[in-house]
């Protein structure tokens, strides 16, 4: 009889704490949900601010930028200087992006034909970086300048209205 | 009598079953939750340090994009860290590493995990302490533009510039609260640069383009100076092997744009010269680049590219 009274209070102190246990486990689990939610939106958020950054950043770096040649500086591309980065293969990881690419949107002239050493400035899409797989990418409008002739055979500097697309690579 | 008395000492020490088996399920909980709280923490930090060094890297970004370049900002992070400078000079571009540790219950926790990036050149020491931290950038142009210089120094360390020349003084606006003129009034404390000689920390010999500084001896061109003052030799040494790979890499760009802009009839009479610069600029892990030869090399490309008749950059 003082067996039996002894064996059910052990189950009921078992009982117990695996329902306080539980009880805490949770409470913690909801706080934590709650707290990864607010982290995610976060998360997305300084992404997207670090892409935007990174886009003016690539503009005005030294392997696009206009520098002292054309009237404008800040997210100004020397395509000219651009288009030369096709010869040079070094750049392939340099800016950690999945995806780079400059485009000519205004006036747009030969339906997006991707750009080479040889057919520029005839094409509108210069593409730099192609990773595979689909990524998420930013944009920015730029302009694209360049020296051209005109028909007194006269150099001038070109100027054109220009998107520039980029995939960050992924957090981590 | 005596019985009794006996008896009842026996129930004093008695303790339940029940009793017994709550205290050692007690203990048992109680300490895998310890157990696992500590591991969890530990994990927390490791991750915390982590993430703070890549918020680095992205507070860094702006100072590059052309917007906020030749300014300083300051970043304030909420503990005690350290934040360590690791570069790499091998491959391409070479490499840029960060880590830190965060104080944590007045000790320094194992660093969290280290994020590279290939395309920054920060100075600093190896090893920054502090709280608040100042980052200023600086653009280096040589003779094109090569890269944002980012300089790294701990708010707890003031630097004080003695008889710096006119072009220095020029740059007030670019640097950050910690670093004074002497007019400006040091402090007793602060890192003392001398640019004229005596009794300091860094004796910087600005017409002959070298400092001395802690028994050792950096060589620098104008723009590099900061960059010399403000890191210790051995990531100094390793940025501006990394920053004149990407010199070499550039001057090839701009060889292969000569032959674009020809086509419009702009002729350019650099090649030669940039091929010369790749070769004095790219230089083996070993050997030390010659800022003499590349000034001249430099100067007579500068030259060229302002008279010429469409400007390569």
């Amino acid at each position: 009889m003082k067996n039996k009274k002894a064996q059910l209070k052990i189950q009921q102190m078992a009982f117990m704490l695996i329902a306080v246990t539980l009880f805490f486990v949770l409470v913690g689990l909801m706080i934590l949900t709650i707290y990864m939610g607010g982290l995610k939106d976060t998360a997305n958020i300084l992404e997207e601010e670090k892409a935007i950054q990174l886009i003016s950043k690539l503009a005005n770096s030294p392997e696009f930028s206009c520098g002292d040649v054309f009237s404008r500086t800040t997210n100004c591309i020397d395509m000219d200087k651009a288009v030369a980065i096709k010869g040079v293969k070094d750049y392939n990881d340099f800016w950690e992006v999945n995806g780079l690419t400059i485009k000519r949107i205004y006036p747009q002239e030969t339906g997006n034909k991707e750009c080479t050493l040889a057919n520029y400035p005839g094409c509108d899409k210069l593409t730099i970086v192609e990773k595979s797989g689909s990524f998420i990418e930013y944009s920015n409008f730029v302009s694209l300048c360049r020296k051209e002739l005109d028909v007194n055979q006269e150099k001038y500097d070109k100027c054109e209205l220009g998107i520039i697309l980029v995939s960050p690579k992924e957090k981590g | 009598m005596a019985i009794r008395r006996r008896l009842n000492k026996k129930a004093d020490i008695q303790i339940s079953f029940s009793w017994l088996f709550a205290l050692i399920a007690g203990a048992v909980i109680l300490f895998l939750a310890i157990y696992i709280s500590t591991k969890l923490i530990m994990n927390q930090t490791y991750v915390m340090s982590t993430e703070t060094a890549k918020q680095i890297e992205i507070l860094t970004n702006p100072l590059e994009t052309g917007f906020e370049s030749e300014t300083a900002r300051v970043m304030t992070l909420q503990t005690d860290t350290k934040i360590y400078n690791e570069c790499y000079d091998g491959g391409n571009f070479g490499e840029q590493g960060i880590k830190l540790t965060q104080k944590n219950f007045g000790k320094w926790p194992e660093p969290g995990a280290e994020i590279k990036f290939k395309n920054k050149y920060i100075f600093s020491d190896s090893e920054v302490q502090g709280k608040n931290f100042y980052l200023m950038s600086k653009q280096f142009n040589y003779p094109f533009k090569i890269a944002d210089l980012i300089i790294l120094t701990s708010a707890e360390k003031e630097y004080c510039l003695i008889d710096a020349p006119e072009e220095i003084e020029d740059d007030k606006n670019v640097f950050p609260d910690n670093v004074k003129f002497e007019s400006e009034g040091c402090s007793k404390e602060s890192i003392k640069v001398c640019f004229a000689g005596g009794k300091c920390s860094i004796n910087v010999n600005y017409a002959f383009n070298y400092l001395e500084k802690e028994g050792k001896r950096l060589e620098f061109t104008k723009d590099l100076l900061y960059g010399a003052i403000f890191s210790d030799g051995i990531i100094y040494n390793c940025q501006i092997k990394r920053i004149m790979k990407r010199a070499s890499i550039l001057s090839d760009l701009y060889s292969n744009k000569i032959e674009i802009v020809s086509r419009k009839d702009c002729n350019s009479n650099l090649k030669e010269n940039l091929i010369q610069f790749k070769n004095f600029a790219d230089v083996d892990e070993k050997t030390n680049i010659n800022f003499q030869i590349l000034d001249e090399i430099k100067e007579d490309i500068e030259n060229k590219n302002k008279n010429a008749d469409c400007r390569l950059w």
